[in-house]
């Protein structure tokens, strides 16, 4: 949720409460104070009655006037001089409809007749007040709540301005710039932040020159020697008089010079990707990298006695950097032929929008999400543990997706691209 | 026709060399292993040597790294193009990118090897990129009662035609391109098969292959002219 919805709702939820609270006081205020006007009119009246006691007589009778405000009972014992007012319902006069009055008991004795008189007065008009006063207070309410949201929304996009200028920015930031430069702002706390935030991408900025300085002058410098290794076991295997033993160290020392010269390689080509030494622009045919690399390794796939099924277009298209495309296939093709099982299936299946390999395997001993990850390879495996890394790699460079899946004991590796730029012969 | 035959032990006149790299150790593994197999060797470990070594000889091929301490390899590779067109450029180099092996043949380069790279594979270069500039036309190579023909990727023995598969006629033509020297399998199969093999069980993919190809030339000569190397490799000899 956004912030500012976020802060809209809170903001309107308190206002709303409160206006809810100030509505119900108000009411109850009203009310009470329309009683009180009620009553006294009714004291008053009560007083002119009493005035004139001719008129408690007739009371009752039709013309008597307060014949309709005014009802009197006799009654047997005289409580005393009490009044006390209630509200009370009537009915209106050539009408079912039922009206709110409010009412004053009192007591007289009357030519020695204990009597019960009440008084009473329609609430209508004083309530019809209160309804428009409420109605008013609501029209008021929904007003401001509206003029709260509106302010708010306003006063949001200024006085945040500042913070959102600063997550564009740090949206737009990557490992391989240098250090973000923020404007100030007139808010302490938001100018506080991007000072912290420069301070911090300045870190980041020297530790990515540090590591990138490190890496390529290590990847490189390691190349030489290993390179004289390299040639001087071979060198060292042309001499004679060489036995088995020696031989087989020499051989040795060849063949993990070779595999950290592979390592050397991968690592820096995953390092060159990550860093954007390819373009980003291109437009890659994955058939035809699809099928050098089948060709290639086909009597792998003989000597397995894998069971192939391609379908591959090849006019389908991937925008991509092309060489990146290759590396991508490659070590896709590869990885389901090293780790087929003997006369398992391998399915590769191009689509517009998708690549799908499937391949038999054993179960890998590792967690279904770490298999991107560098150096996961079984404990047997002659790979580098690199292969599907680079794939990672490629994809997130490429904006590629590249899933996993493993179903009914198939290994399953799907590669998904945007396709707008495909041409489709 | 003029059926030019040559044996690549024994070249005639003397094959002269360049070898342009700063680094000692490689220079001189490099001139150790190409020497005893006919070339004459001259180095240069500086962009300013090599510029000297370049006018003193006609050079059959040039093997240049392109990061030389104080110039660009590129830039002799465009001078040798403009002075010595029949000469093959080799250039080996520790960038192995797409756009750097472009940039390389694009400047000129016949061939691109990236080190670290085997000394067998770096011979059987030079001499592929010294028939082609040097030798246009159909050209042959010579072991022993073998003529093969590197073009048509044919094989003649003893005046018969071997049926040998592309790859058993590419594992031949390298075992011979280095005779009697030691080649290691994974040299073989990257050789064959190229980068992409790597990580793969191929060493029962040479080993299938070098069987093939040894009953097929034992056939025909009743001998092994291919020796396994114990844990090693192979070598074939010139021996009798």
């Amino acid at each position: 949720m956004k912030l500012q919805t976020q802060s809209s709702i809170y903001l309107s939820s308190f206002s709303l409460v409160v206006f809810v609270l100030i509505g119900i006081v108000l009411y109850s205020l009203l009310r009470k104070l329309s009683n009180d006007e009620l009553d006294a009119i009714l004291r008053q009246e009560r007083t002119e009655v009493l005035s004139n006691p001719e008129l408690l007589l007739i009371a009752n009778q039709a013309g008597a006037p307060f014949f309709s405000r005014l009802i009197a009972r006799e009654i047997a014992k005289f409580p005393g001089d009490t009044e006390v007012f209630y509200d009370s319902v009537s009915l209106i006069k050539g009408s079912s409809e039922k009206s709110s009055i409010r009412c004053l008991r009192f007591y007289e004795i009357v030519q020695d007749q204990p009597v019960e008189f009440i008084l009473f007065k329609s609430k209508l008009p004083a309530e019809q007040l209160v309804q428009q006063i409420i109605l008013l207070m609501t029209l008021i309410a929904i007003l401001s709540l509206l003029g709260i949201f509106l302010l708010n929304r306003f006063a949001f996009r200024r006085i945040w301005r500042d913070f959102y200028n600063t997550i564009q920015a740090l949206k737009n930031y990557g490992p391989n710039q240098k250090a973000l430069r923020l404007p100030g702002s007139r808010i302490n706390e938001f100018r506080t932040l991007n000072e912290e935030i420069e301070k911090m991408t300045r870190r980041v900025s020297d530790t990515y020159d540090n590591l990138h300085n490190f890496t390529s002058h290590t990847t490189h410098e390691i190349q030489t020697p290993l390179a004289v290794i390299r040639l001087k076991s071979e060198l060292l295997m042309q001499t004679s008089n060489l036995n088995d033993e020696q031989l087989q160290l020499i051989q040795s020392i060849g063949d993990n010079s070779r595999h950290l010269s592979r390592l050397n390689r991968s690592l820096a080509l995953l390092f060159k990707i990550d860093h954007q030494h390819y373009s980003s622009t291109g437009i890659f045919y994955p058939a035809s990298g699809i099928f050098r690399q089948l060709d290639n390794l086909n009597e792998l796939i003989d000597i397995k006695e894998l069971k192939l099924a391609t379908r591959l277009p090849a006019e389908i298209t991937v925008p991509m950097d092309p060489s990146l495309g290759d590396i991508l296939v490659h070590n896709l093709v590869k990885n389901a032929i090293v780790h087929n099982q003997q006369g398992g299936i391998l399915e590769i299946d191009l689509q517009p929008g998708m690549l799908r390999v499937v391949n038999n395997g054993p179960e890998l001993s590792h967690p279904t999400d770490h298999y991107f990850s560098e150096f996961i390879k079984e404990p047997d495996s002659k790979g580098l543990g690199l292969g599907l890394a680079l794939v990672r790699k490629i994809c997130e460079v490429c904006d590629l997706s590249v899933k996993y899946i493993n179903a009914d004991g198939l290994h399953q590796f799907e590669i998904h691209w945007f396709e707008k730029n495909n041409k489709r012969g | 026709m003029i059926i030019r035959l040559y044996n690549c032990l024994n070249l005639a006149p003397m094959i002269t060399l360049l070898i342009i790299e700063d680094e000692r150790s490689l220079r001189e593994s490099m001139v150790s292993y190409l020497e005893p197999g006919g070339y004459r060797c001259i180095t240069a470990g500086t962009y300013h040597e090599a510029m000297k070594a370049i006018d003193r000889y006609d050079y059959y091929c040039v093997v240049v790294d392109l990061n030389l301490p104080d110039g660009d390899g590129l830039k002799i590779i465009r001078l040798l193009k403009e002075n010595q067109a029949k000469c093959g450029i080799i250039v080996i180099s520790a960038r192995d990118t797409l756009n750097d092996r472009i940039l390389g043949l694009q400047t000129g380069a016949d061939d691109y090897l990236v080190k670290p790279f085997d000394l067998s594979e770096l011979n059987a270069r030079i001499q592929s990129v010294i028939r082609r500039t040097r030798y246009t036309g159909q050209n042959y190579v010579i072991f022993r009662e073998l003529i093969m023909d590197p073009e048509g990727k044919t094989a003649v023995l003893n005046g018969e035609q071997m049926e040998l598969t592309r790859k058993e006629f590419d594992m031949l033509m390298y075992l011979i391109t280095n005779k009697n020297r030691v080649i290691t399998k994974d040299a073989i199969a990257e050789h064959i098969w190229g980068d992409s093999i790597y990580g793969t069980d191929y060493t029962e993919l040479v080993y299938t292959h070098m069987k093939n190809l040894r009953k097929k030339l034992q056939a025909k000569t009743g001998i092994d002219w291919i020796q396994t190397v114990y844990g090693s490799g192979y070598r074939i000899t010139e021996e009798r």
